[in-house]
């Protein structure tokens, strides 16, 4: 663990952005702060930089409190949304500007700049000004300048999301390769969970203020503690059910479309009678199509709609048993489709036990 | 071209003829003499120039007018810039409220208000009417126009510029004087340059405050009276001439204030 935020809160004129959010920040890693917009991603990031005060808890840096350091003295940089490079600045002066305000020489500034702009593959590039590159060049110039000071963490605030799709794939393997390289703690905000997944070592879900989940990219989609979280996690199917019995490994569900059983998870703290939303992802959802599933978590269904996708497509499921409740199943290509449905657009949907996540009803 | 167009073209045509007929008039008054509305071109000679050197009097206001223009922008810039940043650094509402009405409110009142007040206000505090009262009456009459050239690119300033240089380590005065002087610097010289320009024909308030002393549109004003010689044309082309080149210089730096800026929002 670098850094600890210890139940820090942030209020801002009356109104509460941050509510005790406690955070551990372990070194060397990529941890991704993924939230809507407006849940405090940013407040966290400026808390941490020192661009903004915290109002209470406390700021640990390897146990020593950092709360009221300056900006300028905590050992940690920023990727700022907008870039904020200094547009009278050629691209070299502004990547050498951290270690210039320190001091350092003429001549090993000027090779340490070059030698940052290598790593960000924007070597010859350094007489240039900002104004004159493209948006993926001046976030890799907003990069080397950060990384150049040798920080203990870089924060990044939404790097990508000024960006084109392709340049965004791009640079989400090349940001992850420098973090790799490096070796440094990437802090890194995000609102795209498909993102957050692909390139962290641990997501922190935040909602209004609060942590809601944090986990590795698996146990965040697959393994949701709340509702807030298995919804923002991209496509799922919920029902509501009541918890009818828990065993040693299952727990069997009584809903609209009849019993069903899951997989019971070690954090699950369900009793008999407890209220609960089963969630399952659209491509977990199978189609029996010759008649060989299972005889659990059966479910008759029609199919509404359906969605060529490219990859996959998409049928938008209906059952009889509950109006208004309509599931999504992700299928391989366009073969199964005429296939699966058969007479009346009728099949049977089912879904493995270990397939599907528990939360509870109520709350966020 | 549509009727409508060959109007605007004409009524265009008129307003710069009216506007810069003059102006050339006296620039070809100070080169030749003119016998019945009839320019004489043979007659073209620096004498009325070599005059204008010659005639202290018209020199030493003109000498005046141009110490006390150069003092008058020097100080505004440097009192308006003052007051911008604070303005511009997390002041309280009420606090910047008071400040912008302070600077602004010379700029509303009729110059004879102005004058008054100051002369009253001089004699109060004991400086005594000439060049300095002058000057300072000027630095009161040109702020408001100093000051908004300067905040308005202060505001313009992305506040995540300041913020990145105290991440990268700057304590404030360096992200002053790396950051932020230069983003305002072409706005600063385009201030000044303004404030010149205006206090140099400053007239009103100048009446009330110069004494025994005189600038340059008081001395003209008087020399009405009895006329006007061939020295004061040269005066006036001099002046035109001067006018013009350090207005280009000045829409220059406003205009194209930085040529690296990109969207950099
Ligand atoms: N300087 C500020 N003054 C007042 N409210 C602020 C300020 N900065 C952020 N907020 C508020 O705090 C909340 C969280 O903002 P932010 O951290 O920027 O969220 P995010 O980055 O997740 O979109 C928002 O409701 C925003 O309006
Ligand atoms: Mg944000």
């Amino acid at each position: 663990m670098v850094l600890r935020l210890d139940r820090v809160t942030k209020v801002y004129n009356q109104f509460t952005v941050l509510q005790e959010l406690s955070l551990d920040v372990r070194r060397g890693e990529f941890l991704t702060i993924l939230g809507p917009s407006g849940s405090g991603k940013t407040t966290v990031l400026q808390l941490i930089a020192g661009i903004a005060q915290h109002t209470s808890g406390r700021l640990l840096f390897n146990g020593k409190d950092i709360g009221r350091l300056p900006a300028s003295q905590r050992p940690f940089n920023t990727v700022f949304q907008d870039y904020a490079l200094f547009p009278h600045m050629t691209v070299a002066d502004n990547v050498g500007y951290g270690p210039r305000i320190k001091g350092m020489n003429r001549r090993d500034l000027l090779s340490l700049v070059e030698q940052a702009l290598e790593h960000v593959e924007l070597g010859g590039m350094g007489k240039r000004y900002p104004a004159q590159l493209s948006g993926g060049q001046r976030q890799r110039v907003a990069l080397a300048r950060a990384l150049i000071n040798k920080p203990s963490i870089v924060l990044l605030d939404e790097p990508l999301s000024a960006l084109d799709a392709v340049l965004r794939r791009q640079m989400q393997v090349f940001l992850k390769a420098a973090q790799r390289s490096s070796g440094v703690t990437f802090v890194f905000v995000t609102h795209d969970q498909e993102e957050a997944v692909a390139m962290s070592d641990r997501i922190c879900v935040m909602n209004g203020g609060r942590v809601e989940q944090l986990g590795t990219p698996a146990q965040i989609y697959h393994e949701p503690s709340n509702r807030f979280v298995s919804s923002f996690m991209g496509e799922t199917n919920a029902l509501s059910a009541i918890v009818w019995s828990i065993d040693n490994d299952r727990v069997v569900l009584r809903s609209a479309l009849g019993d069903l059983i899951a997989y019971k998870r070690p954090y699950y703290a369900f009793v008999p009678g407890a209220e609960v939303l089963l969630n399952v992802r659209p491509e977990s959802v199978q189609l029996d199509v010759s008649g060989g599933a299972p005889n659990t978590n059966r479910l008759v269904a029609k199919v509404v709609d359906r969605a060529f996708l490219g990859p996959n497509s998409k049928l938008t499921l209906a059952f009889p048993q509950a109006q208004n409740l309509h599931w999504d199943v992700r299928t391989l290509g366009n073969h199964e489709l005429p296939a699966a449905a058969g007479k009346a657009g009728e099949v049977t949907a089912w879904f493995r036990p270990e397939d599907c996540a528990l939360v509870p009803a109520s709350g966020s | 071209m549509r009727p409508i167009s060959w109007v605007l073209a004409g009524v265009t045509l008129v307003a710069f003829i009216a506007m810069y007929l003059p102006v050339l008039v006296v620039a070809l008054l100070s080169f030749f003499w003119v016998r019945r509305g009839v320019v004489q071109w043979e007659s073209f000679s620096f004498d009325a120039f070599a005059a204008l050197a010659a005639n202290a009097d018209l020199t030493g206001v003109l000498t005046n007018s141009i110490l006390i223009a150069a003092a008058a922008s020097l100080l505004s810039v440097a009192v308006a810039a003052i007051l911008a940043l604070l303005v511009a650094s997390r002041m309280p509402r009420a606090v910047v409220a008071l400040v912008e009405f302070m600077v602004f409110l010379p700029f509303v009142l009729p110059p004879i208000v102005t004058g008054l007040s100051l002369l009253i206000a001089f004699r109060e505090v004991g400086l005594a009417r000439g060049l300095a009262a002058v000057t300072v009456g000027h630095v009161v009459v040109v702020l408001a126009v100093v000051y908004s050239t300067i905040i308005n690119r202060l505001r313009a300033l992305s506040p995540t510029l300041v913020a990145a240089s105290a991440d990268l380590g700057a304590n404030g005065w360096q992200t002053f004087r790396f950051v932020v002087l230069p983003q305002m610097s072409s706005a600063l010289v385009a201030a000044g340059v303004l404030a010149f320009a205006l206090s140099l024909d400053e007239t009103v308030v100048t009446l009330f405050l110069v004494g025994d002393s005189s600038t340059l549109p008081i001395r003209l004003y008087s020399l009405m009276r009895v006329g006007i010689s061939a020295e004061v044309n040269a005066l006036a082309t001099l002046v035109i001439g001067f006018t013009t080149v350090v207005a280009i210089f000045a829409g220059r730096a406003l205009l194209q204030h930085n040529p690296h800026e990109g969207n950099n929002a």
